[in-house]
């Protein structure tokens, strides 16, 4: 009797050729290295057991390992059964079959798959339920129940055909512990954790080992997000308190075309600028949540001309022309009460109805404004002089710029924490305009618009900075649909 | 129980996070802490941290908070003593010489007024200003901003340095400093009041005084100043009525033609006086004093470090949980050597590799134009490699000499690995063929001959 129970608790991920077994794993796991975890349509890529612990601070806690396919499973079970006419087979006779199979050249496939569930591990079934339920279906699930381990079937839909679902769930529920269904192109973090704790269901023996992954791997999502969020603030802080400085001479500033030229150039410089900051905040987003192969599509000089600038990305990203009017309506108010106050409420609260108005009438009119890049429209940017030689060129003024670099970073990092790392296209993410600062309550946009106007004058408010730090975090939560408020 | 924090401590704290690299040893000692203890949240979880590593690393780092320590205290007692004295001349400043006879004498209305009266005008200010200002996230008021930097030159060095972080940093640290430097103003407003106690105090003892009042204005006259003393009266008024004059002892001490009433009747007033300076002076900048005390407790009580290099430290107090992310690739890679550069299409070849020999190809050579250094980085590749070589071999045209030099190269390189040669026929319409069996049978004899065990002959089938 063989009882080498591998230890941590292992789980094999079978199924037939081309299943998705692979995706699976590269997803639970995020590999997207093709030298490390290969992924294709080409059926019969994995050719071998492949090992993956799940480690921790070198301790390994877990371990999943990845098989070929089922290649021949109907001969299989033939042939098992063979070896016990009249009885049922049992682990000892699958052993006997791999025993004899192996390195002949025959059941090759079968062979190295079932080895680990012989040594004890338990199995997660991957079947792609856009297949009809067939015979060699039947069959691969007979030889796997004969394995007498744990067993966890998971229905990868791949979004095709689900209409043999009903058929698969029916027949799966009699040969498994346990139903799932992950589809390995679209699962994110909370149900790559539902996943790993529906492992607890089927294997008891080894809870407390599943449990340690499970808070692991939460602490190391929750710092994640805290570091993601630490570097959405560092980049909002670097971009908007930004300014691309020149020298010019005093008789440079007296000529106006000269001045002009040199203005449109500092305006490219520091939009050049701006991307190269997030660019380096991509760079680190994809670091934190381990993509190598994707990239995020940098806007060249365009960038700034038609996406920033254009109308349409102005209503788009930013806040709508409503939210910032009530946001200025808001702050006016503000204002018009401590006079209210101030003068013992004598004033019978005429200083907030004119701050609200005065503010709402100035955010409707100027908030949502386009920012103005040429020097001579003036407004838009803010153009500095120190004797006529210093000229620097800062942030838009406009109230909108901020909540677009905002509405930008979120709808990367939406799609960076979407994207599953069995996608292995290698496609370049382009801002899928959908604007997500909208979505933010009234209690996360008060700090960040105060913040982002101090910042704009160049002076980030260190006192507030906490709360908006709050605020990213908690957008960031929301976006995982982490939050639970 | 986690220990309160003290305004030094927070001043020594800052001057440490200037150097926030973390120690093994500080991080486990945090970590065993945090361990036994139960929080609330994570905040009281984070400021039990904080304070663990704090007391680590503060012994023998304590000079900026010492300093600031004894600036402040410094300065609390300058201004304790000046405002003592300004109490004392204030009341010195206040006897007058009246009339003919230029008899030593207080006016009762100048009395109330000035010192009494004077000072809650200023209190009322401050706190309809405190009202409004605080939801705000205030900048410290222009007297506060004056005392802080009195505070910075008296620290000098470490102590300027640590003063500074605190007042630069956020909200929470601004509210401390506000109430420390409000506590401040109130003790010296606390010994101005002393001041006033004991220079009447001293004037009565040592001198003859009398007590009056005038006026020429209607509002200043006996009703009014009989409501002023019962309202000033009232909180002793009860137990002790004869500390209030009654309206007919206030008509007697009433200025009659410029000259005070001969036989003065100072008992009618001191005693009322004192009481007023005790109770409306004294006594409400004991409780301010003790409200300040209290508030800043509460605001070193309520700080959540959440400010940016708190985040930082705490991130790097806490371990770092991270996966492995690091994973040997499978172990079917060969290398693959394309003797005569007949590079076919790999990827109609890919799944005929996968599917019959097992393998995956990870690199690819030509072996007829190598050069030098492309034939050791061949060589590399093959030692690296997790399944071996596979040759490509097209019909039977190389010599067998060349081939068998390539063949012990390669085995030199591969080690007990497997070399595959797969044998492919001529290309037809672009696409790779299966080779004719007779060359086939040429392949397989030339490798039965290199008589190695660890090499197989396969034919491509498309």
């Amino acid at each position: 009797m063989h009882s080498s129970i591998p230890s941590p608790p292992t789980f094999a991920v079978v199924g037939k050729v081309n299943a998705g077994k692979s995706s699976v794993l590269a997803t639970l796991l995020e590999v997207d290295d093709d030298k490390v975890l290969r992924i294709s349509s080409i059926p019969g890529e994995t050719t071998d057991c492949q090992s993956f612990p799940i480690a921790f601070d070198g301790t390994e806690y877990l371990r999943f390992i990845d098989t070929p396919g089922f290649s021949r499973p109907v001969e299989a079970m033939q042939h098992i059964m063979s070896l016990c006419p009249g009885h049922q087979p049992s682990v000892e006779t699958l052993r006997t079959f791999v025993d004899h199979y192996q390195g002949s050249g025959e059941f090759e496939d079968e062979c190295r798959l079932l080895s680990p569930l012989l040594e004890g591990a338990g199995l997660l079934y991957v079947i792609d339920p856009s297949k009809p339920l067939r015979d060699s279906f039947i069959a691969e699930m007979e030889i796997l129940r004969w394995t007498g381990q744990p067993r966890l079937a998971l229905l990868n839909s791949k979004g095709a055909s689900e209409e043999f679902m009903a058929d698969w769930r029916s027949k799966l529920g009699a040969y498994f512990n346990l139903v799932r269904t992950f589809n390995a192109h679209t699962a994110r973090y909370d149900e790559r954790v539902r996943l790993i704790r529906s492992l607890l269901d089927i294997d008891e023996m080894n809870a407390s080992s599943i449990q340690t992954v499970l808070r692991y791997l939460e602490m190391e999502w929750e710092q994640r997000e805290e570091e993601a969020s630490e570097a959405i603030l560092s980049f909002l802080e670097r971009a908007l308190t930004h300014r691309q400085t020149a020298t010019l001479a005093p008789r440079e500033m007296k000529i106006e075309s000269r001045r002009e030229r040199k203005s449109q150039e500092l305006a490219e410089q520091y939009f050049q600028s701006i991307m190269k900051m997030e660019s380096r905040l991509h760079e680190t987003l994809l670091k934190l949540y381990r993509h190598h192969l994707l990239t995020i599509e940098q806007g060249t000089e365009e960038y700034t001309r038609m996406d920033l600038f254009s109308e349409e990305t102005w209503q788009k990203w930013g806040l709508s022309r409503t939210q910032l009017t009530m946001a200025g309506g808001a702050t006016g108010a503000a204002g018009g009460l401590m006079v209210d106050i101030g003068t013992g409420g004598m004033t019978h609260g005429f200083g907030t109805l004119v701050g609200a108005v005065g503010g709402a009438v100035a955010a409707f009119f100027k908030g949502g404004a386009l920012p103005d890049l040429g020097f001579s429209l003036g407004g838009g940017l803010k153009l500095e002089s120190t004797d006529g030689q210093a000229l620097a060129v800062g942030p838009p003024k406009s109230d909108n710029f901020a909540w677009i670099l905002l509405d930008s970073c979120l709808n990367y990092y939406l799609q960076i924490v979407s994207r599953t790392h069995a996608q292995r296209d290698g496609v370049a993410l382009l801002h899928d305009g959908r604007s997500l600062t909208r979505e933010l309550t009234t209690e996360q946009r008060q700090p960040l618009a105060k913040w982002f106007a101090s910042c704009v004058k160049g002076k980030p408010e260190r006192s507030i900075e906490p709360k908006v730090f709050e605020a990213i975090h908690t957008a960031l939560r929301t976006l995982n649909g982490s939050h639970t408020s | 129980m986690v220990k309160r924090w003290s305004l030094q401590e927070l001043v020594n704290f800052e001057v440490l996070l200037k150097s926030p690299e973390v120690s093994s040893e500080e991080q486990d000692e945090v970590q065993a802490v945090l361990d036994q203890g139960t929080y609330a949240s994570e905040t009281a979880r984070r400021r039990a941290g904080l304070r663990t590593w704090y007391e680590q690393r503060v012994a023998g780092n304590d000079l900026a908070g010492h300093r600031v320590g004894i600036a402040l205290s410094v300065l609390q007692w300058i201004s304790v003593v000046i405002a003592l004295l300004a109490g004392i001349g204030l009341m010195a400043g206040l006897v007058e010489r009246v009339g003919l006879t230029e008899g030593k004498a207080y006016n009762v209305w100048k009395l109330l007024a000035i010192p009494i009266g004077g000072q809650w005008l200023i209190m009322l200010i401050g706190v309809v200003s405190w009202l409004i200002l605080r939801r705000q996230d205030r900048k410290l008021t222009l007297l506060e901003e004056v005392v802080s930097l009195l505070v910075k030159r008296l620290s000098g060095g470490a102590g300027a340095q640590g003063w500074n972080e605190v007042y630069q940093a956020g909200a929470g640290y601004r509210e401390i400093l506000g109430w420390r430097l409000a506590r401040l103003s109130q003790w010296a407003a606390l010994s101005f009041n002393v001041g006033l106690l004991v220079g009447f105090y001293s004037i009565l003892l040592f001198l003859e005084i009398n007590f009056f009042w005038a006026t020429t204005i209607e509002e200043f006259g006996l009703p009014q100043l009989q409501n002023v003393t019962q309202l000033l009266g009232s909180p002793w008024g009860w137990l002790q009525p004869e500390w209030v004059p009654q309206v007919e002892q206030m008509a007697v001490t009433q200025l009659q033609i410029g000259e005070l009433n001969p036989e003065g009747f100072p008992q009618y007033w001191y005693p009322f006086l004192m009481a007023v300076l005790v109770f409306w002076g004294l006594l409400p900048r004991g409780i301010l004093v003790v409200i300040c005390m209290a508030s800043e407790r509460r605001a070193l009580r309520r700080l959540t470090f959440m400010e940016r290099r708190h985040r930082d430290l705490w991130r790097q107090l806490m371990p770092r949980v991270s996966a492995t992310s690091s994973y040997d690739g499978p172990g079917d890679g060969v290398v693959l050597i394309d003797t005569e550069g007949a590079e076919p299409d790999m990827g109609q070849m890919r799944p005929f590799l996968l599917q019959q020999l097992r393998v995956n190809i990870v690199e690819q050579y030509t072996a007829s134009g190598l050069s030098g250094q492309e034939q050791e980085e061949a060589l590399q590749s093959l030692r690296r490699v997790g399944r071996g070589a596979l040759l490509l071999v097209e019909s039977w045209s190389l010599s067998p000499k060349k081939m068998t030099a390539l063949h012990q190269k390669v085995r030199e390189a591969v080690g007990r690995k497997t070399i595959f040669y797969l044998v492919i026929g001529l290309p037809s319409a672009g696409q790779t063929q299966a080779p004719e069996s007779e060359e086939f049978r040429q392949w397989e004899q030339f490798v039965a001959g290199l008589q190695d065990p660890e090499c197989e002959v396969i034919a491509y089938q498309p």
